[in-house]
């Protein structure tokens, strides 16, 4: 086959294999029980160039896509005929092993080989499927990644991987994009076009795939979790879903005193009532620390009584790393230093002032009117955490059930009995008609999750009056803990109500029913994995601990957390500052030496004539002297020479010419060519030290120039007329 | 202590000064914490159940004592307690460090290596406590226990029997030479060594101990194939304490008679006693015999995410040969899910779509499983070959050559050659294997009529299923209805898993305002499930009289010959109505249970 014809050059053959072995690596990962790694890279690498191999045959279309089908089993029948004499020589059960071995390579991943027969061969004969082939690998490997979907990625060990995998891909298309060969004819689209396809194609992919993990956090993460980039946190704003289902990935561990009867681990407080229906955070909620800070630090918390000093630790696993959870108020904080390595994304100590347990016996006696000023709320809080919307029914409901109570908490505790007792938990509390989930709940389904009775208490309080708020985080549950350490898995995420009760602070109250809705059963958690657990608690007791800055993305304490995708995507991107140049930089090399060493081994002289007068029309490029579109080479010398703008040593249109003459010369004399050679490198010269060190510079790190292949042949750019 | 004035001091300022020295003395020591009385403290609070306290407590006298190994053996024995193996082995290794020769100490962290499934370091750890003090009679019998569960079974008779030389006769060592010994094929002596650690127990009121060499003597009877002798061990068993082991055993029995209720309640009642994962394996097995697939489905997921496994420190398995079983019969369910997707009546052509989708996926799990199942025999296999273990050895390359028809006739030849030679009653089941992999209905047959046929129901539910596959296959159809009629006889339950209904002649009534497109369409329906109402099927044995109202349908299915009724069953549908689907699945559902 002729080099004008040949779709890809041996470089973009490379890439392009490459990223065929990357997405091999990928779909051995999935099947990493039973499928051998080198035995799969094997078989790509023979089936990909058994594929490049049918791509120069003449056969018909018909053909080479049945023999695409037949080849991975010839290739298998190959290899099994060799096990056969090797059976012959050392007969046993290791030579009879190499049999079973192979097929537990070759059959889970049969229809990946194929496409790489079939890939490979189309690739070879047609410059369009390569262009496509570039996005489509991008498609596969999202593909491939579906199954992961939910919040984290569990075929590797940190996502930073599935970060680097996915950038090696993309470069790796885009380096095969770069290469490609242009078409003889002048119509390529052009590198700028293919590029924009890429990236529009990776743009849809990343879209779906990432919508795929914000659908799968509504509903995986009971309606309270949502993803960051690679793990998760509570959701900021909550509303009520019509259907959620519950993770047991391990999300964290606390530890606390385990006699200590507090189980509410509060991750935000949201205080906002909005029209939608959904709880957000309010402007007074900044002062509930919600980050972790890169240093030891307390806040103030107001004197309340009733509480008590309770010392937490926690060492986050799935959760965003400077996230800060703890019980009741937080009162000081002390981040620790991990080791690199560390199965946790963040660890600290907190210390909280709790409630005492005898703590209700104490509230009966509360009057808000009697609250010193030192813990009254503000007039604008008040409107705040007394805001309730506007439904009358739930008023009425709120004062029918509080007809009998006498204090501020009797009316508090009843509305908790009404919900507990009346109300049933529920994972599909489906669809209100009106899109009023709430109130669907109330007075309809009377079923839902713990977000709809956190809400239910918050907004009945309020329609009385009494200072109330939704707050979000996990519980702990003392059946599950091992030693003093609490596994906190995602289905232990939870919302309940906290009530103002002046000077006894905000008093945490949970109304989720326990009871199943009729009809629906709950299918309990297996619990975390010992196995799992035990090694994450050797990590735990073994580390020593210094309390230090935690690494991570996280900004300083006193800013808002935002830990949305932009940011945690622009964080990896600063961390990756160095290597993407880096790559570039020895591509621009590496491409420039091959082809240097290429030259110089090039034995054609037509070739020679044809590279040497390209690097000319480069250097005059990067000095900006272009030559226009369908302008001969001999008319581009001669506009240069009236222009004046060529070197007065010699004039450029006569170098074209006896270029020309010397290209279409079908036997060229070796000496008459090394002549021209010289003359066309010393132009070169002369115009290259007249172009500005930028340009210069720029003009190496073009790509693609530095790896585009050797011209060869009439019809190319360098023997345009 | 201040600093003293240079003047030499008088008698009552020296007298002063040493009561000041003694008291300070005094009194330093006693705010300085004392090691047993922490120790104190961690097992009061530990018996209060405050396990973490206890640890914490344990943690800090650790660190307050650091060259004492007692508060890490102590932290390593709490965490045993709890079955926290890993934390507790780094605590015993801690101890170590401080003494290395401690044989408690080492005890210990051979029972951890033992917990965590590491073998060849609790071997390690016993030869050197054996090094230290060859006279314990524990370390002794671990050690040929580790060396059982290795495969290198002459070297554990020989550590074990040297042993009884030196130090005199141990219930232990003979449970474990009865042990060797069964696995060497060996029965006489194997039992023998069984009889007499069963009687030194009872001797001496070991009630758990004459359990487990019951049960241990109740699989070397099931493995020289003398059922009623195994399943008298099994119930002795029980009777002298009621442990899983025991139910296990007995359970397994009575899958053998195919006695299916019988055999889940007791693996339930293993399930019961403790939850190790034996006991929610039998479930999945009666449960997949009995053809309810979802549910052995669910008691199999419960353990296949398991990644801990310390109770196979007291089993003679190990985590391949757990594996193995565990993807084995996670293959057949899946298996049997495919085929159930293929025999049941579909509603419609989306019906049928997405059942061929299901079926699909159901038979893509099947074959990743057999490519597991195959891969950890091929590994068993493997470690039993290095040991020269040969019989073993075959067998598990026979399971791992399956796939495989040439090379898993020549591993099955030769694991025959050897188990016949001491257990000539393998051979029917051994001549049904052979047959089922030749693909040979002759074959089959005559291996068939073979079997014990009490004891070996379920090899011939097995031998008859694999029959009904060959001779589908090749369309041999009135064949196929008599096994089909000999399979359902044995266990209804075994069709629908393997891809058939039961053939039976159909005498349908339908009520006269009946629908006639309906009753057609049920006809067509029913006949695909082998159910037809040709006059000319005078070899069928069973007849189905199914009757059609204005709002259900019943069936009773009747033997032919002698007209009594086998199994009755209705259905109301109700206002909703029903079509010839409805009916149909109601059919295929209740027949075939």
């Amino acid at each position: 086959m002729s080099g004008s014809s040949r779709v890809l050059s041996v470089p973009a053959r490379i890439f392009r294999t490459l990223a065929l072995l990357l997405l091999t690596y990928q779909a051995r990962l999935l099947l990493a029980d039973l499928v051998s790694l080198p035995r799969a890279l094997g078989l790509c690498l023979l089936l990909s160039a058994a594929g490049v191999l049918l791509g120069r045959t003449r056969l018909r279309p018909w053909v080479r896509l049945a023999a695409a089908g037949v080849l991975p089993f010839a290739l298998r029948l190959a290899f099994f005929a060799a096990f056969g004499i090797a059976g012959a020589i050392l007969p046993g059960l290791g030579t009879d092993g190499l049999f079973p071995a192979f097929d537990e390579t070759f059959r889970p991943l049969l229809p990946l080989w194929i496409w790489s027969v079939v890939a490979s061969d189309a690739a070879e004969r047609n410059r369009s499927f390569a262009v496509f082939e570039a996005g489509l690998n991008l498609a596969l490997l999202a593909l491939l990644f579906a199954s992961q979907g939910g919040f984290r990625v569990t075929l590797y060990s940190h996502p930073s991987l599935l970060a680097a995998v996915a950038a090696a891909l993309l470069f790796l298309s885009l380096a095969v994009l770069a290469l490609l060969a242009p078409r003889g004819s002048g119509r390529s689209p052009g590198f700028p076009f293919r590029l924009a396809v890429l990236f529009a194609a990776l743009a849809l992919v990343l879209l779906a795939l990432l919508g795929r993990y914000s659908e799968g956090a509504a509903s995986r993460g009971g309606g309270l979790l949502k993803p960051t980039l690679f793990r998760f946190d509570l959701a900021r704003y909550l509303k009520l879903e019509t259907e959620i289902s519950l993770s047991d990935d391990l999300v964290l561990i606390a530890r606390k005193d385990p006699v200590d009867p507090n189980v509410l681990v509060r991750r935000f407080v949201l205080s906002e009532y909005d029209r939608r229906g959904g709880f957000r955070p309010g402007p007074g909620d900044e002062g509930i620390p919600e980050i972790l800070p890169r240093e030891p630090g307390s806040w103030e918390v107001p004197p309340w009584e009733g509480r008590q000093s309770l010392e937490q630790e926690y060492w986050i696993l799935n959760l965003e790393p400077g996230a800060l959870l703890g019980v009741d108020a937080p009162v000081s904080v002390v981040p620790w230093k991990l080791e690199p390595g560390s199965s946790f994304a963040s660890a600290y100590a907190l210390s909280s002032r709790a409630a005492v347990p005898a703590l209700s016996l104490l509230l009966g006696d509360f009057d808000p009117a009697r609250t010193p000023p030192a813990f009254a709320l503000s007039e604008s809080d008040r409107d705040r955490y007394t805001r309730w919307g506007d439904d009358p029914r739930i008023r009425a409901l709120a004062e029918e059930v509080t007809a009998e109570a006498a204090t501020p908490y009797d009316r508090v505790t009843a509305v908790l009995s009404y919900l507990r007792e009346n109300y049933r938990y529920s994972l599909k509390p489906g669809a209100a008609p009106d899109g009023n989930q709430l109130s669907h709940f109330l007075f309809r389904s009377r079923k839902g999750y713990c977000s709809y009775f956190a809400f239910s208490m918050t907004v009945m309080l309020r329609s009385l009056g009494i200072p109330a708020r939704v707050a979000a985080g996990f519980f702990l549950d003392p059946d599950t803990a091992v030693l003093e350490f609490h596994p906190v898995r995602a289905d232990m995420a939870h919302a309940w109500t906290e009530v103002w009760f002046g000077e006894y602070g905000w008093i945490a109250f949970d109304p989720t029913s326990r009871e199943p809705a009729p009809g629906e059963s709950f299918e309990e958690s297996r619990g975390t994995d010992p196995a799992l657990l035990e090694g994450l608690l050797r990590e735990i007791l073994r580390g020593a601990r210094e309390a230090a800055t935690p690494e991570g993305p996280g900004p300083a304490s006193d800013r808002r957390p935002a830990w949305d995708l932009r940011r945690a995507a622009a964080w990896v991107l600063r961390r990756s500052w160095l290597l993407a140049p880096g790559l570039w930089l020895a591509l621009a090399v590496l491409g420039r030496g091959i082809r240097a060493l290429r030259l110089g081994l090039l034995k054609d002289r037509r070739g020679r004539l044809l590279a040497a007068w390209e690097s000319l029309e480069d250097a005059l490029s990067s000095a900006g002297k272009h030559r226009s579109r369908g302008e001969s080479i001999v008319d581009f010398a001669g506009r240069l020479d009236r222009e004046g703008r060529g070197t007065s040593a010699e004039d450029l249109e006569g170098l074209a010419r006896d270029w020309e003459r010397a290209v279409h010369d079908p036997a060229p004399n070796s000496e008459e060519v090394r002549d021209l050679e010289a003359r066309i490198r010393g132009f070169r010269g002369r115009v290259r030290s007249g172009i500005p060190a930028p340009r210069r510079v720029l003009a190496f790190l073009d790509l693609r120039r530095g790896l585009r292949p050797l011209p060869g042949g009439p019809g190319r750019r360098g023997g345009r007329r | 202590m201040t600093e003293r004035r240079r003047r030499k001091p008088g008698i009552p300022a020296r007298v002063l000064a040493v009561f000041l020295a003694a008291s300070f003395a005094a009194a330093a020591s006693a705010q300085a914490p004392d090691l047993q009385a922490l120790e104190a403290e961690a097992a009061a609070a530990a018996e209060a159940g405050d396990y973490g306290g206890a640890a914490a407590i344990l943690r800090r006298a650790r660190s307050l004592f650091p060259g004492d190994p007692r508060p890490a053996v102590l932290l390593g024995d709490l965490y045993t307690d709890r079955s926290l193996h890993a934390l507790a082995l780094d605590e015993y290794l801690a101890a170590e460090s401080l003494d290395p020769a401690d044989t408690g100490t080492l005890q210990r962290i051979a029972d951890s290596y033992g917990y965590l499934n590491r073998e060849e370091d609790s071997i390690r750890y016993l030869r050197r406590l054996l090094d230290l003090d060859p006279g314990s009679t524990r370390a002794v019998g671990d050690l040929g226990w580790m060396l059982f569960k290795t495969h290198r079974l002459n070297e554990g008779i020989a550590l074990l029997e040297d042993a009884e030389r030196r130090l005199g006769p141990d219930i232990g060592f003979s449970m474990t030479l009865g042990t060797l010994r069964a696995e060497l094929f060996e029965y006489e002596e194997s039992r023998r060594r069984y009889e007499e650690a069963i009687a030194g127990a009872r001797a001496e009121g070991y009630s758990r101990f004459t359990a487990v060499a019951l049960y241990n003597l109740s699989l070397l009877e099931s493995r020289f194939r003398l059922w009623a002798r195994a399943l008298e061990a099994a119930d002795r068993s029980l009777l002298a304490e009621s442990r899983s082991s025991g139910y296990l055993a007995r359970g397994e029995l009575r899958l053998r008679r195919m006695e299916l209720d019988a055999a889940q309640a007791d693996f339930a009642s293993a399930f019961g006693v403790d939850t190790t994962p034996l006991a929610r394996l039998g479930l999945a097995e009666s449960a997949l015999a009995a053809g309810r697939l979802d549910e052995a489905l669910a008691w199999v997921r419960e353990v296949a995410d398991l990644e801990d496994h310390p109770w196979m420190a007291s089993f003679g398995t190990d985590p391949d040969s757990f594996a193995m079983d565990l993807h084995e019969l996670l293959s057949e369910i899946h298996r049997g899910r495919a085929r159930v997707e293929k025999a049941r009546p579909k509603r419609d052509l989306r019906d049928g779509a997405a059942s061929w989708a299901s079926r699909a996926v159901e038979s893509l799990r099947a074959a990743w499983h057999e490519g597991l199942f195959r891969k950890y025999a091929r590994a068993v296999a493997e470690a039993y070959a290095r040991e020269g273990a040969e019989l073993p050895a075959a067998v598990h390359a026979y399971l791992a050559f399956r796939g495989y028809p040439r090379r898993a006739a020549r591993y099955l030849g030769r694991a025959r050659a050897l188990e016949e030679a001491w257990v000539p009653e393998a051979r029917p089941s051994n001549d049904l294997e052979a047959a089922l992999l030749a693909r040979n209905p002759r074959a089959v047959e005559a291996a068939l009529a073979t079997l014990d046929p009490a004891w070996e129901r379920d090899l011939t539910e097995e031998g008859l299923g694999g029959l009904a596959e060959i001779l589908a296959r090749r369309g041999r159809k009135a064949e196929l209805r008599s096994v089909l009629e000999r399979l359902w006889i044995l266990n209804p339950g075994a069709l629908p898993r393997r891809g058939f209904s039961l053939p039976a002649v159909l005498v349908l009534e339908a009520s006269p305002d009946a629908d006639g497109r309906t009753v057609r369409s049920l006809l067509r329906r029913l006949a695909k499930l082998g159910l037809e109402t040709e006059p000319g099927a005078g070899d069928r044995i069973f007849e189905l009289r199914l009757r059609l109202s204005g709002s259900g349908a019943e069936f009773s299915l009747e033997q032919r010959a002698s007209g009594a009724v086998l199994r009755r069953g209705s259905v109301s549908f109700g206002a909703a109505g029903y079509g010839a689907y409805e009916v149909a699945e109601f059919v295929f559902r209740e027949v075939n249970k």
